[in-house]
């Protein structure tokens, strides 16, 4: 096994992308806010008031009645609502469909343990499942902090579908997770400080 | 830390970070991505970091956090470049060449945990740390990665006969 040190002896980085690494990294205290993500944050504001629109036209059309809808979630398997309740530290939870009582409890703990990095916002549906944080811009990011995993009832891991930064419009940024959980898988909650595993969260999506 | 201390360790464990994210990401210019984002992240929680083995240890899962996210970004890896560069970086040595090829054929879970203890020299309960598993996880993963490769590598030796 010698071989495999000698091996990856040989592999590494020019020295010029390093020299431009170290350069990016300095400048991003002075340029956070790039063009791009500004633009980024731009589309996403304009689908989501396009896909809200959306909504609200099918549920009129229909004759249902929102508020009724909302509050009946677990009849309510194939459209995700947003629900607007009352803030709990901070933190918003939406969740509609079988998944709601463990999307109360994954927000509970991030809000609870987590304070630091607390999730805005978890919506699970029967397709889905969304964990996003909000990150202000006076704070930063660290992804060694915390990880989800979704296992399925085998115990294989499930890779999440997507996964992605939006500026938010303090300057912060909203880290979105998306997963595609089903009854019986179950989500994994790890929560770190500087690389070492301090706390891990079970909850078995029913 | 100051400015030049964060270059210093930048500097340092470059070559780690890159090689991290290329036992997930099997691509040269994805992990260079990786490498870029692990020091940006680096720089801005520097203030928070002290002490060379816990700097490492931290550099090392972060640089598999941003490399796993790269690869939820593009859904696959792209190996195409991977012979065409290693092919430089091995043109005096075809065997050695042979033998990296089969480490970025193996699943990342395996190739990491390999680089982790035999370039890294890390122990097992270590490696679990950093990736997330139990000891007895990162021990299977080990003895099923040697075995992986020495059937990739006795296939190549058949096939060259």
């Amino acid at each position: 096994m010698n071989q495999i040190k000698e091996v990856y002896s040989r592999i590494t980085v020019d020295d010029s992308v390093v020299d431009a690494a170290i350069k990016n990294a300095k400048q991003q205290k002075i340029t956070r806010f790039s063009a791009g993500r500004i633009i980024s944050f731009a589309a996403s504001f304009a689908v989501v008031i396009l896909a809200a629109g959306l909504v609200i036209f099918l549920l009129q059309t229909k004759n249902v009645d929102m508020t009724s809808r909302t509050a009946d979630a677990g009849a309510a398997d194939d459209i995700v609502v947003l629900e607007e309740e009352a803030p709990d530290d901070g933190a918003k939870t939406g969740s509609a469909g079988g998944s709601s009582k463990s999307a109360e409890a994954v927000m509970s703990y991030l809000s609870e343990e987590v304070p630091a990095l607390g999730a805005t916002e978890i919506r699970s549906g029967r397709t889905d499942l969304t964990v996003t944080y909000h990150v202000s811009k006076d704070e930063s990011y660290d992804p060694a902090e915390i990880t989800l995993s979704v296992f399925d009832a085998n115990g294989a891991e499930a890779r999440p579908v997507a996964g992605e930064d939006i500026l938010s419009e303090d300057g912060g940024v909203f880290i979105t997770e998306r997963f595609s959980p089903v009854d019986g898988d179950r989500l994994t909650l790890k929560y770190y400080d500087g690389g070492m595993l301090i706390k891990e969260e079970e909850i078995i999506l029913t | 830390m100051t400015d030049s201390e964060f270059e210093s360790y930048a500097r340092r464990y470059s070559d780690t970070i890159f090689r991290v994210a290329l036992n997930i990401l099997k691509n040269k210019e994805d992990s260079e991505d990786a490498l870029q984002n692990t020091l940006i992240r680096f720089y801005k929680s520097s203030h928070k970091l002290s002490g060379e083995e816990h700097i490492k240890a931290w550099l090392i899962r972060v640089a598999q956090n941003e490399a796993k996210r790269i690869f939820r970004k593009n859904r696959r890896c792209d190996t195409s470049s991977l012979g065409e560069w290693v092919g430089e970086a091995f043109s005096d040595d075809l065997e050695k060449k042979e033998l990296f090829l089969s480490l970025m054929s193996l699943d990342e879970k395996y190739s990491t945990a390999l680089y982790l203890h035999y370039y890294e020299g890390y122990k097992t309960e270590e490696i679990a740390k950093m990736t997330s598993a139990s000891p007895s996880t990162v021990r299977s993963r080990l003895s099923r990665g040697r075995e992986l490769l020495k059937n990739l590598l006795s296939e190549d030796d058949y096939e060259s006969d």
